[in-house]
């Protein structure tokens, strides 16, 4: 394949502006890489994209490989596009096989093809829709999984049991620790592993808005009610009585202790 | 617009990426600043925080990775392409590749389907008369004399990519259709004169001729205006 160097001189700034009207622009050390790649020759841009150790001196941040492609894009060179879009979006499904969580196999590969897919869209649309991803592209990736994950999670099962992670298995600690902390008023954020699994089992028996409840207010501090107008509360958020609201973190509670009584 | 219909909504998505730049973690302060900023989109704020708690807390392929690390990849070797294309970054590309068969690229001329009055409009926004930017428009003009200010101006006005512009500006001058009908003898490739030049040919007022050239760059006595 003839891969002639970019013709594109010099770095083209990016058009997005910040919601104060400030432009966008790549931080100085991404914005001097895209410079010396422009000016570097194809088999240079080619083995510096082939690189998979973010530890080796030659290895391409993934802010420079989606300039590298959108710039490829506009001056249609398909050739480039399908060099190195292949490449970013390989690195892309890695980090998301560890980063989607509290999915079915099935739900976690929707999720993984998804947020891939709306990424790869992202890339070759004229807009500026992708150049986020070009200053901070760990952030940007962070809130396309995230949406992509809620999105996923509303049209299937909202979180699945993890087969094997409970009181059976030895769980019964992790539990008790998750429950005294909830007891105690919140949810700590430095979870290990195993309260990490039997957080997920006990969330898995709440119902949708019994879940939502819990981690608004026991993980993020949403308050249940306010006299202060202005303040977002969960009666608020959920649109129900404060009783209901009450009534859900309760059974939330009483259900992650282990107790299935319900208390209507 | 309900939420599945909005989803790739670029404001939305905004939003987002300004609720994940103010906290590392979604706590209550924080949503509460961003939906007194977008009360429009609550809904989806709340929405999205409980996911990012969620995800935050749960299990995953690597439990104890940091969500900065997971997102900013692991020191693994990258098999992506010497090792094949696994199936969900084929489709991905497949995604990729159809939208590419309906993005404009730079090599189409993003003059292309103006009209007279729209051209018209872009001069008088950017303080051009009627003979610069039929000049700009028929690639007359030195590329590398064309002033930043200009090329990012014409980007905007046009809608297109910086590099459409500059790739437009290098491409060899057209035959103007009225040229084409006056010539006497046969048509032949008009030259290229450079920015500074075509601004001191104009129409323009003195002040507004000045304010251009004071713009032009720095690229030698030679490519400049006539004055240099």
């Amino acid at each position: 394949m003839d891969l002639a160097p970019f013709s594109t001189r010099p770095v083209e700034p990016l058009r997005k502006t910040t919601a104060d009207g400030t432009p966008l622009r790549r931080p100085a050390t991404v914005e001097s890489q895209i410079a010396e790649l422009l000016v570097s020759g194809a088999d240079e841009v080619r083995r510096r994209a082939a690189i998979g150790d973010p530890s080796d001196s030659g290895y391409m941040p993934s802010e420079c490989l989606v300039y590298l492609i959108r710039a490829a894009v506009r001056e249609g060179r398909h050739d480039w596009v399908d060099e190195l879009a292949p490449r970013l979006l390989g690195r892309c499904e890695r980090s998301l096989q560890r980063s989607i969580r509290g999915f079915d196999t099935v739900g976690e590969e929707e999720a993984r093809e998804e947020t891939l897919g709306r990424l790869a869209v992202l890339l070759v649309e004229p807009g500026n829709g992708a150049d986020f991803f070009e200053v901070r592209f760990d952030l940007a990736l962070k809130r396309l999984r995230i949406d992509v994950c809620r999105q996923v999670r509303r049209r299937r099962e909202p979180l699945v049991a993890i087969e094997g992670v409970d009181e059976e298995r030895g769980g019964d600690a992790g539990l008790d620790r998750l429950t005294d902390e909830i007891d105690e008023g919140s949810l700590p954020r430095n979870l290990d592993a195993e309260e990490r699994l039997c957080l997920q089992q006990a969330l898995s028996r709440l119902t949708e808005v019994e879940r939502r409840a819990l981690i608004l207010h026991r993980v993020m501090g949403v308050p249940i009610a306010s006299k202060k107008p202005g303040i977002s509360t969960l009666v608020e958020i959920l649109g129900v009585s404060e009783r209901t609201v009450r009534n859900y973190l309760r059974r939330a509670e009483s259900k992650i202790a282990g107790s299935t009584e319900d208390e209507r | 617009m309900n939420d599945r219909q909005r989803q790739d909504d670029p404001e939305l998505q905004d939003v987002f990426q300004e609720f994940l730049l103010l906290a590392d973690t979604p706590d209550a302060g924080t949503l509460e600043t961003m939906v007194a900023r977008y009360p429009q989109f609550s809904a989806q704020l709340t929405d999205f925080a409980v996911e990012w708690a969620m995800q935050d807390l749960l299990p995953g392929g690597a439990v104890g990775d940091s969500i900065e690390t997971l997102d900013g990849f692991a020191t693994e070797p990258d098999a992506s392409v010497d090792g094949g294309m696994s199936a969900a970054v084929t489709a991905a590309m497949d995604r990729l590749h159809a939208g590419l068969d309906e993005v404009p690229s730079a090599h189409r001329d993003p003059f292309k389907d103006r009209s007279p009055e729209d051209l018209h409009r872009l001069g008088r926004r950017l303080q051009l008369d009627k003979t610069l930017v039929a000049k700009l428009r028929d690639r007359r003009i030195e590329a590398e004399t064309v002033p930043d200010s200009l090329r990012l101006g014409l980007a905007q006005e046009l809608e297109v990519p910086l590099d459409a512009v500059v790739a437009h500006l290098q491409r060899p001058p057209v035959l103007s259709m009225g040229a084409s009908f006056k010539a006497e003898g046969k048509p032949h490739a008009i030259g290229k004169e450079s920015f500074g030049q075509a601004v001191e040919r104009s129409r323009l007022e003195p002040e507004e001729k000045q304010s251009w050239l004071d713009a032009l760059p720095d690229i030698g006595p030679d490519l400049g205006s006539d004055r240099d």
